[in-house]
């Protein structure tokens, strides 16, 4: 166990130690340059570093840069004793030429090496006067000669004021009196906030221009369209050029020989170098105005656009050719094709795009052609809805609009169509397409409306309601039942009051039946019967006949039930009287019967 | 007799209040039909300052406020609108509409389904309607007991039923009391600040829990002093203060 985690403990070492030498390397970066340079000289300053890294090169100020950084690496490799080291470097040089007499001061160069940043030392260069030019130019120079106004160069612009993405031209042109043998070292200006296209002018050309009275020979540098990015004040900054310009010079001949040949005085043509530079051109950039529409694309220049199909009737299934030319002055590169809200039915493909872009010195022209090719589905009447793309006319200051007109289509019942409805009757049938969501619509009578802060429940109304109901309920409920106790408490003594009264007329009846004399008993209920129906008819009794008893009862409305038991009742008496049976038993149940019978109609009579 | 004019007044006041707000809810949905969002709000807004509201005119007002793509505001009256109506499906429809167009998408926390049946119950009518129908109901009961009371035949029908109906007014006088303390009570409020850190505690210099931002609908917890704690669907919980959201 231990020894295992030795084993390990070891080879950590070993591999810690290992990566201490590659990695323990120190990095060394230097700097090779001559202390002391001749006026005019080229010479070259050389970064070397042993490790790759962020390289930081400084400025040169005080010289110029003729070209670099340019690198170069080499790596070399040494196995010594199993020992591995392993070098390489990497050289930055640069190569520059002393323009100015004096001490300069180059300030250090930077490497960043895994995090940590190495520096080189500053170093100062002496310019001397180069001896050679002295020694090579005995002649006097031709002390006439001065650059200014007789060679210059120039940036001119189409257009000084424009709004934001307005083209403008820029001609980079140079005037010459003097003969021209070269052209070197033509630095392009800065430009910061444009957008440039260079326009083809291809070989330089001579022309000459008259500038207050002097008489100039031209070429034109070099053409482009600028477009300018921000609004505000942009700059185009100067441009510099190398001339070397062809002087005669004169000398007095240096001997015999040539005095015999040219004269006295020796013309000849001298190369002389001339740094130029261009005059910095200000441009003011005027923002686009603020009602931009919504389908504005920073789209400026002035446009039109036509769109035509090759057919207005068609079969479906069929190709249907939509074509839109865009065609206009201005940042047309940036023009995309119109959104086109097709009909849902129609399968589009991808347009097939053609360009035709002229940059001239007018300016950017030209035409986007975009090709649709459209499947008609359905048929139907079907109309492309206009479409069209703004822009910004800077000529007219106003935000313009192309519009198409809508493009009806229509599409006929194709062969395909014929063929599958005959085939199985099955028509295909396709889902809804939903072509676009938005929220329902506004609702267009005002609903309920409520007294903000208002509620309906616990509101005074409902409490009210919920209040005041039962107790309406209770009052109804105990108003009623007393009514109803009231009017049976009535009816209940009215039959009292006729049974006392047909007990009080049955009194010997009621004797008799306790005595038991059947006889007397019978006389005197029948005479009680109809004594009571003689008086209740305020009829004599000898007048009293069972047929006038039961008109009269039935004219005051007494129930037949009625009727018939209290004529069955005296009948009975009747019959009982004049032939008496051996039974007594029923004399009990005719004498309740009675009592009941008269009560009842006495209660419906009153 | 006092009583019954207060009663009748009550019913009587709105629909005078109806009859002078109708045309400028009318000149309103004119404005919107012509694509004039702003001048929409403006009319809807000077309806809503009268003290009188309505579920239509918070949903056009949100209806506008969408078109003018102000989403918060949409969402925040498409939300006062459902408070008034939950049952109605335009509003429901472009509330949903107006949610997919906020940056937040929260998952909300399942709900326990019973809580979920009473709800949807609850937003079946209205506060009103069940007002409606819990006085209804009552008045029904009691007829039923009235005749209980006095006719002697069927009395066992006149009494279940009359049972039925009381139960009915019980749990309609619950969820109407419940119903108009959901309409009472501001318990949940939008977002209106673009971007918004959510802290920990009601002190700027406690920690950000989580980041909302605006358009999102959150419910309101305790509240102390500037600071106000609040509740996202997910169930998250954290403190903002008080000026960055507006209550429903």
């Amino acid at each position: 166990m231990s020894k295992t985690y030795k084993t390990l403990l070891f080879a950590f070492g070993l591999l810690l130690l290992s990566s201490i030498t590659t990695y323990g390397q120190k990095v060394s970066f230097t700097v090779d340059a001559p202390n002391r340079v001749e006026h005019n000289a080229q010479f070259r300053i050389t970064f070397t570093s042993n490790s790759d890294g962020d390289f930081a090169g400084p400025t040169f100020d005080d010289f110029q840069l003729l070209g670099g950084p340019s690198t170069s690496s080499q790596t070399s490799m040494s196995i010594v004793n199993g020992r591995t080291t392993k070098n390489s470097t990497k050289a930055y040089t640069y190569y520059l030429r002393a323009v100015n007499l004096g001490t300069f001061r180059i300030p250090s160069a930077r490497i960043t090496v895994d995090n940590k940043v190495y520096k080189t030392a500053e170093l100062k260069i002496e310019v001397v006067k180069s001896v050679n030019v002295k020694n090579a130019s005995p002649q006097i120079t031709n002390p006439d000669f001065k650059a200014e106004g007789r060679v210059f160069i120039k940036s001119i612009v189409s257009n000084r004021n424009v709004y934001l993405g307005q083209p403008i031209t820029l001609t980079q042109k140079l005037y010459s009196v003097e003969a021209i043998a070269n052209i070197t070292d033509f630095k392009e200006p800065t430009l910061t906030g444009f957008y440039k296209e260079n326009i083809d002018i291809g070989d330089l050309k001579l022309s000459n221009e008259v500038i207050n009275g002097v008489k100039y020979s031209v070429v034109v540098l070099k053409k482009s369209i600028l477009f300018p990015q921000k609004s505000g004040n942009l700059e185009i900054s100067n441009f510099d050029l190398d001339v070397v310009l062809k002087i005669i010079q004169k000398r007095k001949a240096r001997d015999r020989m040539e005095q015999m040949m040219y004269g006295n005085v020796v013309q000849y043509y001298e190369h002389k170098t001339i740094k130029l530079k261009s005059p910095k051109v200000n441009i003011t950039v005027k923002e686009l105005p603020k009602n931009k529409p919504a389908d504005f694309n920073g789209i400026v220049g002035n446009f039109d656009m036509t769109a035509t199909i090759d057919k207005q009737v068609l079969k479906s299934n069929d190709a249907l050719n939509l074509k839109i030319v865009l065609r206009g002055k201005g940042n047309i590169g940036l023009l995309d094709a119109p959104k086109i809200n097709f009909p849902p039915d129609f399968e589009i493909y991808d347009p097939k795009i053609s360009k035709n872009i002229k940059r001239t010195s007018t300016g950017i022209s030209g035409s986007k052609t975009y090709e649709y090719i459209i499947i008609a589905g359905n048929e139907g009447d079907f109309v492309i809805p206009s479409f069209g793309f703004s822009y910004f006319n800077p000529s007219s200051q106003k935000y313009e609009q192309c519009l198409s007109k809508d493009i009806p289509v229509k599409v006929l019942r194709g062969e395909g169509g014929i063929a599958s409805s005959s085939t199985g009757g099955a028509v295909s049938r396709d889902e809804i397409k939903y072509v676009g969501k938005d929220i329902h619509h506004i609702q267009l009578n005002e609903g309920d409306v409520f007294t903000k802060g208002k509620y309906s429940f616990n509101s005074l109304s409902h409490f009210l309601i919920m209040l005041i109901s039962p107790i309406l309920a209770i009052l109804l409920i105990i108003g009623l039942k007393k009514r109803g106790v009231k009017q049976s408490n009535k009816s209940l003594m009215r039959l009292k009051k006729a049974t006392k009264m047909a007990k009080k007329r049955l009194k010997s009846a009621s004797i008799a039946l306790k005595s038991n004399d059947e006889v007397i008993f019978y006389e005197e209920t029948s005479k009680a019967l109809w004594g009571y129906l003689a008086d209740k008819f305020a009829i004599d009794l000898s007048d009293l006949s069972m047929d006038k008893v039961k008109t009269n009862l039935q004219h005051k409305n007494v129930p037949e039930d009625q009727i018939i038991e209290i004529t069955g009742l005296i009948q009975r008496c009747e019959f009982a009287r004049y032939a008496p049976s051996e039974e007594n038993k029923g004399i009990e149940d005719v004498y309740t019967r009675s009592i009941d019978v008269i009560s009842r109609i006495e209660k419906t009579l009153k | 007799m006092n009583k019954l004019l207060i009663v009748f007044f009550s019913f009587i006041i709105p629909i005078s209040l109806l009859a002078n707000n109708e045309i400028l809810f009318q000149k309103a949905n004119k404005h919107y039909t012509e694509g004039q969002y702003e001048l929409t709000i403006e009319v809807y807004d000077s309806l809503l300052n009268a003290n009188i509201e309505s579920a239509n005119i918070y949903y056009n007002l949100g209806n506008a406020h969408f078109k003018n793509e102000n989403i918060p505001h949409a969402i925040l009256y498409f939300e006062k609108a459902k408070k008034l109506e939950p049952n109605n499906a335009d509003i429901i429809y472009n509330l949903e509409l107006a949610n997919t167009r906020i940056a937040d998408k929260i998952e909300a926390v399942p709900e326990f389904f019973l809580k979920t049946a009473y709800v949807s119950l609850r937003n079946t009518f209205n506060e009103k309607q069940w007002t409606i129908i819990n006085v209804v109901f009552f008045l029904l009961f009691l007829v039923l007991i009235v005749v209980f009371f006095i006719n002697n035949k069927n009395r066992k029908l006149w009494f279940s039923f009359s049972i039925v109906f009381l139960t009915i007014t019980f749990i309609s006088g619950f969820i109407g009391f419940d119903s108009n303390k959901e309409l009472r009570t501001q318990n949940s409020a939008i977002i209106f600040t673009p971007t918004i850190d959510i802290k920990s505690a009601p002190d700027n210099k406690s920690n950000t829990i989580f980041i909302l931002h605006q358009g999102t609908k959150v419910s309101l917890l305790e509240r102390s002093y500037k600071w106000q704690k609040i509740r996202i669907a997910n169930g998250s919980e954290g403190w903002l203060k008080v000026n960055n959201f507006e209550e429903i």
